[in-house]
């Protein structure tokens, strides 16, 4: 096992490789689920004050 | 039975449609990179001997590398495509594939540089490859700086499509010059492609991990777009009847 | 037609000779980079003659973005700009004879002032003309990729550091082929065509694309 981790002594690139592109990968759709998170809550915030300015006008 | 492909240009038809293909993007991209990097890593034993180990961040690295061109190519399609035809969800898709863009390039420039080090023993090297990606980063850089310094929506749409292209036309020229800094020397341009010497089992891993990119590519665009889509169309009727905009999760 | 052409260039050039100093800032700017390098680097001869090519260019490229901030800006702010861009003349036209007179203010000075880096860095008589000779060809290349990037960020804030990002990358063809011909006329019996011949091309793409492409631009960023 830890044979396949070594990789002949090249495990630390290899994996580090990986693990760059991974951390990246995820960090992208990290920030695109929080970042439609907060974009809905905000829209949902202003059609709600809009609806009471409606309710306040009639 | 018939699509009516025009329909779905309308930001109002295409979000829901997006929504539904996203997970489908996922599956496969997940099955697709798990798959590729299964058989790269465990089908070539026999090819990959200890002083070869450092091969299986090939698979990685082609994968973002080519994705990282071909976004580029697909972001300036979408840009050419707004710019003339005049279609508000062609820009946006085009702004939403160029972040995609910018993490592959990273991702092919990081894992080149790791690369670098087991192959050549050196983490940079002005090789002509890793400088052209250097660039690249930064002409997506630069698109998207663009972008985000023009508060119009309409002037930065047709801004960056407009830098989009010029970027495209000066790249071959780019490319030549960071390959051939020496005109008398490499008259030709012409090299054999290196893929024809690939073991088939590396190829397929490589192959089929880069799928798994393309799609994750998809799934990200499309997430992206989708998010564009709601901050432009923000005050419109149709966004506020979205589902996921009308349930109140206020409980407590 | 041409009558639009030979107006703006009168006009643009008897502009800025009204106001010399802006000439001479971009003129100083570039005399500053090119003596800073040596204090950096370390003044021995062989280095100097070798980092030469490199800092010349890269000096002119940096000197040239700065100064594209003035380009458009001034007659965008008082509306002469939205006059041009409406007029019933070709717009390309127009474009081409604003980038001409930004030449002449800016590039061409540098290239009448270069051989002083030829005295600072050490540069043999056939190396200094060829270094005017490339300049001459190449900073034109400059001031027409620059228009473009110029009118793309018409009036926005901080525009200026944003044309050197989108710019510079794309300057990079340039610097090469004219760092490669100085570099290369130092060497003896290597000749120096192939580059001069690169840039020509360059300069004469440069030269039918991008009075079209800034009229494009600048009709986006106006409307």
């Amino acid at each position: 096992m830890s044979e396949f981790f070594s990789m002949g002594g090249f495990g630390v690139f290899i994996w580090s490789a990986m693990g760059v592109a991974m951390i990246l990968m995820i960090l992208e759709v990290f920030s695109l689920i929080m970042k439609r998170r907060v974009l809905i809550k905000q829209i949902k915030r202003n059609n709600r004050l809009n609806q009471r300015q409606r309710k306040n006008q009639a | 039975m018939k699509i009516n492909w025009f329909k779905y240009s309308a930001p109002m038809s295409f979000y829901p449609l997006a929504g539904k293909l996203i997970p489908l993007f996922w599956i496969a991209a997940i099955v697709c990179i798990a798959g590729g990097l299964y058989w790269g890593f465990f089908k070539t034993a026999d090819v990959l001997n200890d002083q070869k180990q450092y091969y299986r961040i090939i698979y990685v690295h082609v994968a973002s590398a080519w994705m990282a061109m071909w976004l580029y190519a697909v972001m300036v399609f979408w840009a050419m495509l707004g710019l003339i035809f005049n279609t508000r969800l062609s820009y946006m898709l085009a702004s939403a594939t160029a972040i995609t863009g910018t993490v592959m390039t990273v991702i092919a420039l990081a894992t080149g540089a790791i690369w670098g080090k087991t192959s050549w023993g050196t983490y940079w090297d002005w090789d002509p490859k890793l400088t052209s990606f250097l660039i690249l980063l930064f002409v997506y850089i630069g698109y998207i700086a663009l972008q985000s310094a023009i508060d119009d929506k309409r002037r930065s749409d047709k801004a960056s499509a407009l830098l989009a292209l010029v970027g495209l036309a000066l790249v071959p020229i780019i490319y030549y010059a960071v390959n051939c800094p020496d005109p008398t020397e490499c008259a030709s341009l012409h090299q054999e492609s290196s893929l024809k010497r690939v073991e088939s089992n590396i190829l397929i891993g490589m192959l089929v991990t880069t799928l798994g990119f393309w799609m994750y590519s998809f799934a990200t665009t499309l997430m992206r777009a989708r998010i564009i889509i709601l901050e432009r169309e923000r005050s419109t009727t149709w966004v506020s009847k979205l589902a996921e905009i009308t349930n109140s999760e206020r409980k407590h | 037609m041409t009558s639009a052409f030979w107006i703006i260039l009168k006009r643009d050039l008897l502009l800025a000779l009204r106001r010399r100093s802006e000439i001479f800032t971009v003129l100083f700017f570039f005399v500053v980079v090119i003596s800073l390098f040596p204090l950096g680097v370390g003044t021995e001869e062989a280095v100097l003659k070798k980092i030469a090519p490199g800092v010349v260019w890269i000096a002119a490229l940096l000197a040239s973005t700065l100064a594209l901030d003035r380009l458009f800006s001034a007659d965008y702010e008082d509306g002469t700009l939205e006059k041009i861009v409406l007029a019933p003349s070709f717009l390309s036209i127009s474009v081409l004879a604003k980038i001409l007179a930004h030449w002449l203010l800016t590039g061409l000075p540098l290239v009448l002032i270069s051989p002083l880096v030829g005295l600072f860095y050490h540069l043999p008589i056939n190396t200094i003309l060829v270094m005017m000779l490339v300049l001459l060809i190449g900073t034109p290349v400059l001031s027409m990729l620059g228009a473009i990037a110029a009118a793309l960020t018409l009036g926005l804030r901080g525009g200026g550091v944003l044309v050197s990002l989108l710019v510079l990358p794309l300057y990079i063809p340039v610097l090469v082929y004219g760092a490669g011909a100085i570099s290369t006329s130092m060497m003896q019996g290597v000749s120096i065509e192939p580059y001069i011949l690169l840039l020509l091309a360059f300069s004469l793409l440069a030269m039918v694309f991008s009075p079209w492409v800034t009229a494009v631009a600048l009709k986006i960023s106006i409307e």
